[in-house]
């Protein structure tokens, strides 16, 4: 397995002889090094997606102690938005113009990649592999062709949500949690689109800010409209009070959670707060490898995630699978980098992110990234996934989610 | 003894007249418990919810104790799990992670203890990829600090009783309730007899404020002692009787359990039974022998973690130092094992 390991790197990033000097009109590239920017909460009340950014940064320190990219050296310089879109403006601002970075990368937030859009589509800019899957991102592509995200449609993912629905329990009652944003909305389109005629069946809607500090009046809500079918479409800590909500009201629905909030963590959380039945059984969908899936240990991405993990973040908690999408975008990065050329432009790096089809090992087996100039969602299929048992087990065979 | 530690306990003197043991205090409790397995030491520390918000803990390492804090930076050295009320999202939160050592030279102006430490060891409190580190300093006692042991480890907490926003408030306006962390290779246990206190202040926020309440520091205690556990098996007309006594510290443990094995090896043992130890400690436990082949026995002995306040916060550190009074007392837990026996046929 580990010849297999190094042969995938080896095949996918290294070994290639060094690149010339970069061109003098392009901005961020020198001959030893390529300078990316990016944004996300490195602290505050969402720092729980600090290891998006720092797990990319880990493969980048890994492909560069590997020879790098046609022998550049990637920085990815990281600014703190503490997940205020605002905040993500001025620092992209500030990267773009003072620092001068290639592109950007990773950007943390639907919103707040929907909020630098605008400029870096402006300075023809790359924002690539934006951490959303919001369908304006995507569809919107040929007005703003410089931004592209990485997440699987979030109506998509609804809409398998819709469809499990019907196939398995076609009279179900159906409540809706939902965040008031692009993300949650567009879940909840999804969904209604997969319920198709049975959309109809849901019961009750309800919304919450991602300012509220608890979502258990909604979950009562839900309850009392008699809805026998549970739909989390919130992020990690709305989720889990989601849950432990629904466990202390006696609540016993079936339940959907959104593919955002299946860190093992989530889980862990939920049982201490309400026992270990709390959560058992819920239905979602993944398309990433889980570290701490005893299925998945042995796969050739969980052992290079734990081998990046291990000499490039020691301390930090190998079992986040944030960690690991971050190392999944890195290596898409990479990928687009290398198609970019040996004297990359923006506008090639643009060129080659818009034509992928690439395996990238992080990925659950039988999914790849492809994308073309009219598909700007990278990841078009997903698995569902089920919680049984300590884990999330993956189900059946891949499903479109656009 | 270090700057900080002197200055709050010249205050604590100051203010000792003052204290007047409000009913406030009185509420105000925690425990600590430390236990050893091989090479390995655990120290568990539980806070009430209902007491006070915690500004800092000072645990003294009893004399006898010898430590090795010759670790190079970054050396992973042990483990932490705890749980904390993260008050902001009405959820408890499991936190867990390695505790690795840090360069002291980064730690002179921490506010928690603005000196050179002879160690720092950062605990790596992770949910979720969401990590709080929150470093530990360890010194070797001077002055009147010896008295209370021979190192001492100092950890701060941030409060989580301040409104939200307030700078340095705790994450998530997490409240520390329980944490477990093991050191591998750094203690040495004193062989000597006898049980042994690690003295452990705990000095509180004065609630809502951010601000330490000197004169509400309170002091908690384990009490170590090692285990010992005797066999002796006897050979009566195709039976077999053995017994022994078990002790912790020197002194005999009644009404414990002792869990006899027996078999074929001294590798291969499988539970032949138990005993309860009367008040003097001993235990003894019979039964039938077969075949004339060599037998051999072995008594284990588990007992986890018990409160022992009456007899062990009979003394307690002068008002001076600990105003809020001894609030508990615990021995540890452990598991012992006696010498194999082997019974010839």
């Amino acid at each position: 397995m580990r010849r297999a390991l190094v042969a995938l790197v080896a095949a996918s990033l290294l070994a290639v002889p060094a690149a010339g000097a970069g061109r003098a009109d392009t901005p961020g590239v020198t001959a030893t090094q390529i300078l990316l920017g990016g944004t996300g909460p490195l602290s505050g009340p969402e720092s729980q997606y600090e290891p998006v950014l720092t797990g990319a940064q880990a493969y980048f320190a890994y492909v560069n102690d590997h020879g790098g990219v046609f022998g550049r050296k990637i920085v990815y310089k990281v600014e703190d938005d503490s997940y205020d879109p605002a905040k993500t403006v001025q620092f992209t601002r500030q990267l773009v113009e003072q620092d001068k970075v290639f592109a950007i990368f990773n950007t943390i937030g639907t919103e707040h990649s929907l909020a630098i859009r605008g400029y870096l589509n402006q300075m023809q800019v790359p924002e690539l592999f934006a951490g959303t899957g919001a369908t304006s991102i995507a569809a919107q592509h040929t007005q703003f062709p410089w931004t592209i995200g990485l997440l699987p449609s979030f109506a998509g993912e609804g809409a398998i949500y819709g469809r499990q629905i019907v196939a398995t329990k076609p009279g179900a009652k159906i409540g809706v949690l939902y965040e008031n944003d692009e993300y949650g909305t567009d879940l909840l389109s999804g969904l209604k689109r997969g319920l198709g005629s049975h959309a109809g069946q849901i019961v009750s809607t309800a919304s919450y800010e991602p300012t509220d500090v608890t979502v258990d009046s909604q979950v009562q809500q839900l309850q009392a409209s008699g809805a026998d079918t549970f739909m989390i479409f919130a992020l990690p800590t709305q989720a889990i009070q989601a849950f432990v909500s629904a466990a202390k009201l006696g609540w016993k629905p079936t339940e959907y959670v959104t593919s955002i909030s299946i860190d093992p963590a989530v889980m862990q959380i939920v049982h201490v707060n309400a026992g270990p039945q709390a959560g058992v059984g819920a239905t979602s969908t993944a398309f990433l490898h889980d570290p701490t899936n005893p299925t998945q240990q042995k796969a050739a991405g969980v052992l290079l995630y734990r081998q990046v993990m291990k000499k490039y973040l020691p301390n930090e908690d190998w079992k986040a699978v944030a960690h690991l999408y971050g190392m999944m975008a890195a290596y898409a990065m990479v990928d687009a980098l290398k198609h970019a050329g040996r004297n990359p432009t923006r506008q090639s790096l643009l060129q080659a992110a818009t034509h992928m089809n690439e395996v990238n090992p992080f990925l659950l087996p039988g999914l790849k990234l492809t994308t073309s100039p009219s598909n700007y969602y990278p990841i078009g299929n997903t698995y569902l996934v089920r919680y049984l048992h300590g884990y999330w087990n993956v189900l059946g065979k891949p499903l479109k989610t656009s | 003894m270090r700057a900080p530690l002197r200055a709050a306990l010249v205050a604590v003197a100051a203010a000792a007249s003052l204290v007047a043991a409000s009913s406030a205090l009185a509420a105000n409790t925690a425990t600590i418990a430390v236990s050893s397995s091989g090479a390995a030491t655990t120290i568990h520390i539980f806070v009430p919810q209902t007491t006070d918000p915690i500004a800092a803990i000072t645990i003294y390492v009893p004399a006898g104790y010898t430590a090795n804090l010759s670790q190079a930076a970054n050396t992973s050295i042990g483990s932490v799990n705890a749980t904390a009320n993260g008050h902001d999202v009405g959820l408890t939160l499991p936190l867990t992670g390695p505790v690795v050592t840090d360069n002291p030279a980064l730690h002179t102006a921490d506010a928690c203890s603005p000196t050179t430490h002879a160690a720092v060891w950062n605990l790596n409190l992770s949910v979720a990829g969401q990590s709080i580190v929150l470093p530990l300093y360890v010194d070797p006692t001077a002055g009147a600090a010896t008295e209370l042991g021979a190192y001492q480890m100092l950890i701060c907490l941030p409060p989580w009783d301040v409104p939200v926003g307030t700078p340095g408030r705790s994450f998530d306006g997490a409240q520390l309730l329980d944490a477990q962390f093991t050191v591998n290779n750094i203690f040495t246990v004193p062989t000597s007899g006898g049980l042994l206190a690690w003295h452990t202040l705990f000095t509180p926020y004065t609630p809502g404020t951010g601000t330490a309440n000197l004169v509400g520091t309170f002091e908690a205690r384990a009490l170590v002692g090692s285990p010992s556990l005797s066999l002796k098996v006897a050979k009566k007309k195709g039976s077999y009787a053995a017994s022994g006594k078990l002790s912790e510290g020197g002194l005999p443990l009644a009404s414990s359990s002792v869990v006899l094995l027996r078999g074929s090896s001294a590798t291969k043992l499988a539970k032949a039974g138990s005993a309860t130890t009367d008040a003097s400690g001993a235990w003894s436990k019979a039964g039938k022998l077969t075949g004339n082949k060599p037998v051999y026995f072995k008594a284990t002995a588990t007992v986890a973690e018990r409160d022992a306040t009456a007899q062990g916060c009979a003394t307690p550190l002068p008002a001076t130092v600990a105003p809020g009074g001894c609030t508990s007392a615990t021995l540890g837990a452990w598991t012992v094992s006696s010498p194999v026996a082997k019974l010839k046929p």
